[in-house]
């Protein structure tokens, strides 16, 4: 078994909104409901009162510990579980208590759709943003409370290949200075000598560079070749764990499997642990050797990729697999697609039990009650989903 | 066969920049019958957008077109005045465009962005367009249209966004819909519904679709026939079937290699075969085969002469002077 390199322990990461959380209209709502209710089945004495104070007589009564008819009682209920939250500071919630491993020299793949809080996760666990909550150890040490000095040196083990080609490259610099920068700024060459360029044209060329670019700026490149940049950049330190964040989402089809093919070569090369962030699970299944399933902020589904694409247990694991586009036509005319409904929902006010019951095509009862525990079901295959593995 | 909905002959569109001359689009012909879909696939710059500009006449200055035919329902639309133009796009021609975050209006209400082309070309009231228009996101299948028809853009999701673009192209009813890339930003769940929504539509309405996408999956999806492009040119043009079957006797080494390059779900591979480079720069074109900077057959033939466009079994048509798969030279 190798080494862990990386793990988290109940990473939350909230970014506050800035609001507070306004119920007054579904309170108005539910307090009108309320006395219709209340005057089909009671009488009540003193007709002159307003539809405010009588309900406020009725909620006083409630809270007191009256009961009144079933139907009122669990309106009355709701309307007290709103009133609480009421005023409540909003957040938003990108992770919502994530438990990831990743050993050395493995590939971790993650995928979701937009806003589900892949890329939060990525930057979160190299400190790019304070998680809210939860632990993060690297090579053992806990890390979550380092100061930046102090996780200086730990920076120069951890990197990261950014999505966009086009802005992640400062356009006033030459590729030179862009790639050695950390060099410097880690002190590993003290200046610019010979040696300095030597390493750095060595890096471009195990990138697929050549080192008579090294004078030249980003936009006399290509995507794919600015992509490449990106990776000799995050490769120069020589780290042990890159996170790929969509590294290939913005390229060609062509100039994407140059890429997947470089990042495959580099990782045997240098043993180097990835975490490679898609939104295409085909690609993700190419290079990963275990893949997580995020949905609005939660893992829902984590285990090795064969298990994952021949025994999926979530719903939703289920509906992504089936929405892959093929390109061989006999199987995409077989395949049992899965459509979900509607959209994603708002991740500042989340649904209640299982996030994924508003689209989910097999959601029970329970689901919209009971948040449901993230579990191991086999040997490495964890889900959360309190009917895993049923037919849809 | 006189159904022929659109035709496009010998389509050549230039810009005409201070640097040199960009050839974009570069003698491309092709048919789309109603109610069928074309799907055109090709990389970034390879034309696939600029074809759609020349058929609804929207080029940008320094973009014109140099030469060739258009001809939708038997009436050519190359130098047809703007107020013709105008009374045919967006009524009998319409186009869902890529971005659908930046192709809606952010300060009109959905439902007056929805009724404008309804009281421009079928001379609607108001009122009236205004119910067309609920009618229409009820169609798209968005909930709650009586709503939604008073909120503005920001106000809904992409997937939203979507639908009230195709919602407004469909307006009029149009005999031909140009979807440019309209899931491109959008998630695979997403891409189903709107996938599913399409081809529905289609069939309901009887509408030829002209598709243009990168992502072969969804060419696979979606269309009938298949055009791939590649710096302004059609290298293979076949029905669906013929253009991704992996066993077919002939087949163009450009996508045969952008068929290789995709990872499969159900199959292992430790390396991916790729195409070697990257698309050639539009004014530094090779004098031969467009394609024989990165084809791994190409031949000293290749690099001087220019193949055509030729029909190598019954629809299925390729511009390579060694179409056959095995008897190029390794």
């Amino acid at each position: 078994m190798p080494n862990v390199l990386l793990e988290t322990k109940g990473i939350k990461q909230y970014f506050p909104t800035g609001k507070k959380r306004n119920e007054k209209k579904n309170l108005k709502k539910i307090s009108l409901r309320a006395i219709k209710i209340f005057n089909n089945e009671y009488t009540h004495t003193n007709l002159k009162l307003k539809e405010k104070e009588l309900f406020n007589d009725i909620y006083k009564q409630f809270k007191e510990g009256k009961r009144f008819s079933d139907e009122l009682n669990t309106v009355l209920t709701e309307y007290e579980a709103l009133s609480n939250v009421h005023g409540d500071k909003l957040y938003v919630r990108a992770n919502d208590g994530i438990d990831i491993t990743i050993y050395e020299g493995e590939t971790v793949g993650l995928v979701g759709e937009s806003g589900c809080g892949k890329s939060t996760l990525g930057r979160t666990i190299l400190k790019l943003d304070e998680p809210t909550e939860g632990e993060i150890f690297f090579n053992g040490e806990n890390i979550t409370n380092y100061s930046n000095n102090k996780m200086m040196p730990l920076r120069r083990e951890m990197q990261i290949i950014f999505q966009d080609p086009y802005s992640s490259l400062n356009p006033r610099m030459t590729v030179g200075e862009i790639i050695g920068e950390a060099l410097l700024e880690h002190g590993i060459f003290k200046n610019r000598n010979d040696d300095f360029e030597n390493y750095v044209k060595e890096i471009m060329k195990t990138c697929g560079l050549d080192d008579y670019m090294i004078y030249r700026y980003p936009h006399e490149f290509s995507g794919g070749q600015r992509q490449r940049i990106g990776i000799a950049r995050a490769l120069a330190l020589k780290p042990k764990f890159i996170v790929c964040d969509e590294a290939v989402s913005a390229l060609d089809v062509s100039i994407q499997s140059q890429i997947i093919n470089l990042l495959k070569d580099l990782q045997n090369e240098f043993s180097l642990a990835y975490l490679f962030i898609s939104h295409d699970l085909s690609v993700v299944k190419h290079i990963s050797d275990r893949i997580g399933v995020m949905y609005l902020g939660d893992m829902v589904e984590f285990t090795d990729k064969h298990s994952l694409y021949e025994n999926p247990q979530h719903p939703y694991t289920k509906a992504l697999l089936s929405a892959i586009p093929e390109t061989d036509l006999e199987k995409a005319r077989s395949k049992k697609k899965i459509i979900l409904e509607g959209d994603i929902p708002s991740n500042i006010i989340v649904p209640t039990g299982c996030k994924f019951h508003t689209r989910c095509p097999i959601a029970k009862d329970i689901c919209k009650r009971q948040v449901p525990q993230f579990r191991e079901v086999e040997k490495g295959h964890s889900v959360a989903c309190h009917f895993s593995g049923e037919e849809i | 066969m006189n159904n022929k909905l659109l035709e496009v002959k010998n389509l050549h569109t230039y810009f005409f920049t201070n640097k040199g001359t960009v050839k974009a689009v570069q003698g491309v012909d092709f048919t789309i019958e109603a109610g069928k879909t074309l799907g055109i696939v090709g990389e970034s710059g390879s034309g696939k957008s600029v074809t759609a500009f020349s058929i609804l006449n929207l080029l940008d200055y320094p973009g014109k077109i140099v030469d060739g035919e258009i001809i939708f329902n038997e009436m050519d639309l190359v130098g047809i005045s703007e107020e013709k133009m105008r009374s045919i796009r967006g009524n009998d021609i319409s186009m869902i465009f890529q971005e659908p975050m930046t192709s809606l209006n952010p300060v009109h209400r959905i439902g007056k962005q929805l009724s404008e082309p309804i009281i421009l070309h079928q001379g609607k009231s108001k009122k009236e367009a205004w119910n067309v228009a609920v009618e229409l996101l009820r169609e798209v299948k968005i909930p709650n249209p009586e709503n939604v028809v008073y909120n503005y853009p920001f106000q809904l999701s992409g997937g939203m966004r979507q639908r009230v673009m195709i919602a407004m192209a469909l307006a009029c009813e149009p005999k031909l819909l140009i979807a440019d890339e309209p899931t491109t930003a959008l998630d695979v769940t997403i891409q189903a519904q709107i996938f599913k929504l399409m081809n529905d539509l289609k069939k309901a309405y009887n509408t030829a679709i002209m598709f243009i996408t990168h992502d072969l999956g969804a060419i696979a999806e979606l269309a009938d026939d298949v055009a791939v492009m590649y710096t302004g040119e059609i290298l293979e043009r076949a029905p669906v079937d013929t253009i991704f079957d992996r066993k077919s006797k002939y087949s163009h080494p450009y996508k045969e290699g952008l068929l290789k390059s995709i990872p499969l779900l159900d199959e292992e591979v430790e390396h991916l075969d790729q195409i070697q480079g990257s698309v050639p720069h539009p004014l530094k074109l090779p004098k031969g085969c467009r394609f024989s900077t990165r084809c791994e057959y190409s031949t000293e033939k290749c690099v001087n002469e220019k193949p055509k466009l030729v029909e190598v079994a019954s629809g299925h048509l390729i511009r390579c002077f060694y179409p056959e798969v095995g008897c190029r030279n390794a």
